[in-house]
C-alpha cells in the first residue's frame, strides 16, 4: 500500500517538476520529398518558435547519399534558426527519391509551451544541378 | 562738282577685326558686328553702284538692296572670297534692275542689257582721264576692279561672272590701249 | 606683254573711283541698320531657343546616362562564390564546384586561398551557403 502511494507521489512530484520548466529535449526530423526526381542536394531554413527553444544539435539522414552530418553554421547553436545543407555527387541511381529524412535537429526546449516549427527550401538540385520543387516537413520525434 | 565723300563711323575705323571675324560674330547674332561690315564696304558698294547706274539715287536704292541682300544671308554666312567678290554679283544685278526700273519709268523702250556705266566727270583737261574714259565700260571696270578695289583675275571672273580668260582679254586689251595711246605711253616708258 | 599699269595711271584710276563715291545720308544708314538690328534680335532669340532646346536635351542625355550607370552600377556584381551565377550563393554553388573538382575543371576556384582546390573549397563555399545573417539567430 505505502509502495503505491509513493509511485503516485513520485509520479506527482515529477509532474509537478515537469511543470517547473525543467528543460526537455526535443528530435525534429526534417524531410524533403522529391517526387521522381534524384535528390542531389538540399539547402532548408529552419525555424522554432512559440516557446523557449534551443537548437543542440544536428544530424544527418536516413539514405547513405545524406547520412553525413550536413552543412550549418555553429552560430545556429543555441539559437532557434538554422540553414542546414548538404548535396552528393553520387550518379542518379545512388540517389534518394521520394520522401526522405534528410537531417534531424535536436532542440532543448525550456518552457511548457508547445514549440512550432516552419521549414523552408531554400535550394534543391537533381545529380545534373538541375533545380527542382520539392515537399518538406519537420515533424517532432515521438518515442525514442 | 566733286562729291563729298561719305562718313564713316569712329568705330568702324577702330575695329580690326578681319571680315571673317566679323562674319563669324555676326552669324552667332552680334549686330555690330554687321554695321561694322556695312560700314566698312558701304562707300565702296555705293560708288560701285553709282559706276554701274550713273544715278546717285540709284545707287543709294542699290546700296539699302545690296545691304538688306546680306543681311539675309545670316546667321550660317560662310565667306569662302573676298567680301567685295561675293557684293560684287549682287551690286551688279541690283544695279541692272533698278537702272532698268528707272528707264522704264521714263518711258525709255530701250532698256539695255548691260550697263554702259555713267560718263566720268570731265578731268578738267587731263588726258589721262580722256584716254581712260575712251577705254569703254567693261575694259575701265575691270581695271577699276584689279587696280582700285585689289581683286584677282579669278575673283573679278566671279564677280563679273565671266570666264577668267576674258577678264584677261580685258585687262590685256585695256593696258594695251594705255600703252599704245600716245597721251598715257609714256608712262609705261619709265 | 607686261599686265602691270603705271603708278600715275593708277593713281588716276584710283581719283576716278573715289570721284563716283557717294554721299549716304544718315538716315538711309538708319534704315539699313535698323532692319539689322531686328534681323540680329530675332537670330539672338533663336539660338536662345536653341540653346535652351540644347541644354534640355543634354539634361535628359544626361539624365538617360544616369539611369543607364545606375543601372549598370546596381547590376549584379557576382560574388566570387556565386559559381552558378544566380545571384546568391548557395549549397549549389558548393555542389558545382564539388562536380568540376571531380571534372578536372576547378582552375581559379580557390576560395580560401591555400593555393589548391579540393574539398576545403567546397566546404568554405558550402559554409558562405548556410551562414546566418546577423540578428537572424
Amino acid at each position: 500500500m505505502i509502495g503505491f502511494r509513493a509511485l503516485i507521489a513520485g509520479a506527482l512530484l515529477v509532474a509537478i517538476g515537469a511543470s517547473a520548466q525543467e528543460p526537455a529535449f526535443r528530435a525534429v526530423d526534417l524531410f524533403v520529398d522529391s517526387g521522381s526526381q534524384p535528390l542531389a542536394a538540399y539547402q532548408l531554413s529552419f525555424h522554432s518558435t512559440g516557446a523557449s527553444v534551443k537548437i543542440v544539435g544536428i544530424e544527418g539522414g536516413e539514405h547513405s547519399a545524406f547520412s553525413d552530418p550536413p552543412y550549418y553554421d555553429p552560430q545556429a547553436m543555441q539559437s532557434n534558426h538554422a540553414i542546414i545543407a548538404a548535396f552528393s555527387t553520387a550518379t542518379a541511381d545512388q540517389l534518394p527519391r521520394g520522401r526522405i529524412r534528410v537531417a534531424t535537429v535536436h532542440l532543448r526546449i525550456s518552457s511548457d509551451r508547445t514549440p512550432e516549427y516552419q521549414l523552408n527550401v531554400q535550394a534543391a538540385a537533381t545529380p545534373q544541378a538541375e533545380r527542382i520543387s520539392v515537399v518538406t516537413e519537420a515533424k517532432e520525434r515521438t518515442g525514442l | 562738282m566733286a562729291l563729298l565723300p561719305a562718313s564713316k563711323r569712329l568705330a568702324d575705323q577702330q575695329d580690326l577685326r578681319t571680315d571673317q571675324e566679323l562674319i563669324a560674330a555676326a552669324n552667332a547674332g552680334d549686330g555690330d558686328s554687321f554695321e561694322a561690315l556695312y560700314y566698312r564696304y558701304r562707300e565702296w558698294v555705293t560708288g560701285l553702284a553709282y559706276r554701274l547706274t550713273g544715278d546717285h539715287a540709284l545707287a543709294l536704292d542699290v546700296l539699302q538692296e545690296t545691304f538688306l541682300y546680306f543681311l539675309q544671308k545670316f546667321p550660317g554666312f560662310v565667306l569662302t572670297c573676298q567680301l567685295k567678290t561675293f557684293l560684287y554679283p549682287a551690286v551688279r544685278n541690283l544695279s541692272i534692275a533698278a537702272r532698268r526700273k528707272a528707264q522704264r519709268a521714263q518711258g525709255d523702250a530701250a532698256v539695255p542689257e548691260e550697263l554702259e556705266g555713267p560718263d566720268i566727270p570731265p578731268p578738267g583737261g587731263d588726258e589721262i582721264d580722256a584716254v581712260i574714259h575712251g577705254l569703254g565700260a567693261e575694259h575701265r571696270e575691270v581695271l577699276l576692279l584689279r587696280f582700285v578695289d585689289g581683286l584677282t583675275v579669278p575673283e573679278i571672273a566671279a564677280a563679273l561672272e565671266i570666264p577668267e580668260g576674258t577678264v584677261k582679254s580685258r585687262i590685256h586689251s585695256a593696258i594695251g590701249k594705255l600703252r599704245a595711246d600716245a597721251r598715257t605711253k609714256e608712262f609705261f616708258m619709265q | 606683254m607686261n599686265d602691270n599699269i603705271p603708278a600715275p595711271i593708277e593713281e588716276r584710276l584710283r581719283k576716278i573711283a573715289d570721284g563716283m563715291t557717294v554721299l549716304v545720308p544718315s538716315a538711309i544708314d538708319e534704315a539699313i541698320l535698323s532692319r539689322a538690328r531686328e534681323r540680329f534680335a530675332e537670330i539672338r532669340r533663336r539660338r536662345a531657343k536653341v540653346q535652351c532646346l540644347w541644354w534640355a536635351s543634354a539634361a535628359a542625355v544626361l539624365v538617360t546616362m544616369g539611369f543607364v550607370a545606375s543601372a549598370f552600377l546596381n547590376a549584379p556584381s557576382y560574388e566570387r562564390a556565386d559559381i552558378d551565377r544566380n545571384g546568391r550563393v548557395d549549397i549549389l554553388d558548393a555542389f558545382a564546384l564539388a562536380r568540376r573538382i571531380q571534372q578536372g575543371n576547378a582552375s581559379g576556384l580557390d576560395f580560401n586561398n591555400d593555393g589548391v582546390v579540393d574539398r576545403a573549397d567546397v566546404d568554405a563555399v558550402a559554409a558562405r551557403a548556410v551562414k546566418l545573417k546577423k540578428g537572424s539567430a
